[in-house]
């Protein structure tokens, strides 16, 4: 994955929090990564890229975060299930909206999403894995994307 | 007219929900992917379906081809975060009359509706 291709995850992202809140997202330097550990205070969610490209594109938020954005865009309920649900709609539109550059061939999974747990993520080693901060409000979260 | 809100994502569904101010479209049902639309299609009968792509048991596209062999003047708008041309014209070729791009916000939302029944309101 080169600069310009990272570019375009960045990209979804900003987008993804300017269409949904009035608060920017500041986006950090990306920086490479050889593992990745969650932990119990982050809701993760994960989007698995086949076709032409393979990898994996995760997101990486704590409630508090999710249960502002639940609120920013409407919603009166902040339960784990939504917080979840965002997660894994935000991960699957931040990967949805790379196919503009990708193309079709670019296929993405439906998001599979992991609640508060403490796990290693298994990193395919022969994939460049990039980690990119995203500052929101108060609240950081992670992006990681290896393809 | 009524609608039918088909999305895996229940927090989309409640935000298509909410921001729907089109005077001519009451909301009529939803589903959390293509084999159910099918279900609540068959039993609400909506006019317009907003319709996502990527979902389990069966996708939008699918869903669009089986809904409009159902009933041929149902409108039916994609909304999908998949921003690539090929699957904007893949969901029109089977039936689908707009596509909106995810992220979306109200007035994206009622654009595109508008659009989607002006023929029918200005009738």
């Amino acid at each position: 994955m080169n600069e310009q291709e990272l570019q375009v995850f960045i990209d979804g992202t900003v987008n993804y929090f300017n269409k949904n809140s009035k608060d920017k997202a500041e986006v950090g330097s990306p920086y490479l990564v050889k593992e990745f550990k969650s932990n119990r205070t982050l809701f993760s969610a994960s989007i698995g890229i086949s076709g032409k490209f393979q990898g994996m594109v995760y997101l990486f938020a704590p409630k508090t975060m999710l249960a502002s954005l639940l609120k920013d865009i409407g919603e009166t309920e902040y339960t784990n299930e939504y917080a979840a649900d965002l997660a894994g709609e935000a991960a699957n539109t931040i990967a949805g909206n790379a196919r503009k550059y990708f193309g079709k061939d670019f296929m993405i999974s439906v998001p599979a999403v992991h609640i508060g747990d403490e796990h290693e993520i298994l990193l395919n080693e022969g994939l460049k894995t990039y980690a990119v901060p995203i500052n929101w409000k108060e609240h950081k979260s992670i992006l990681l994307i290896s393809i | 007219m009524k609608l039918m809100i088909v999305d895996d994502s229940k927090i989309v569904q409640n935000m298509i929900q909410r921001f729907l101010t089109e005077k001519d479209i009451e909301f009529a049902g939803k589903a959390n992917n293509g084999k159910e639309a099918l279900d609540i299609f068959e039993i609400v009968r909506p006019e317009i379906v907003t319709m996502d792509i990527t979902m389990p048991e069966m996708d939008g596209i699918e869903a669009v081809k089986r809904i409009v062999a159902i009933d041929e003047n149902v409108r039916i708008l994609v909304v999908s975060a998949l921003a690539d041309k090929a699957t904007a014209i893949e969901a029109l070729k089977n039936g689908a009359h707009g596509f909106l791009c995810k992220p979306f916000d109200e007035r994206d939302l009622n654009d595109a509706l508008y659009e989607l029944i002006e023929d029918l309101v200005d009738e």
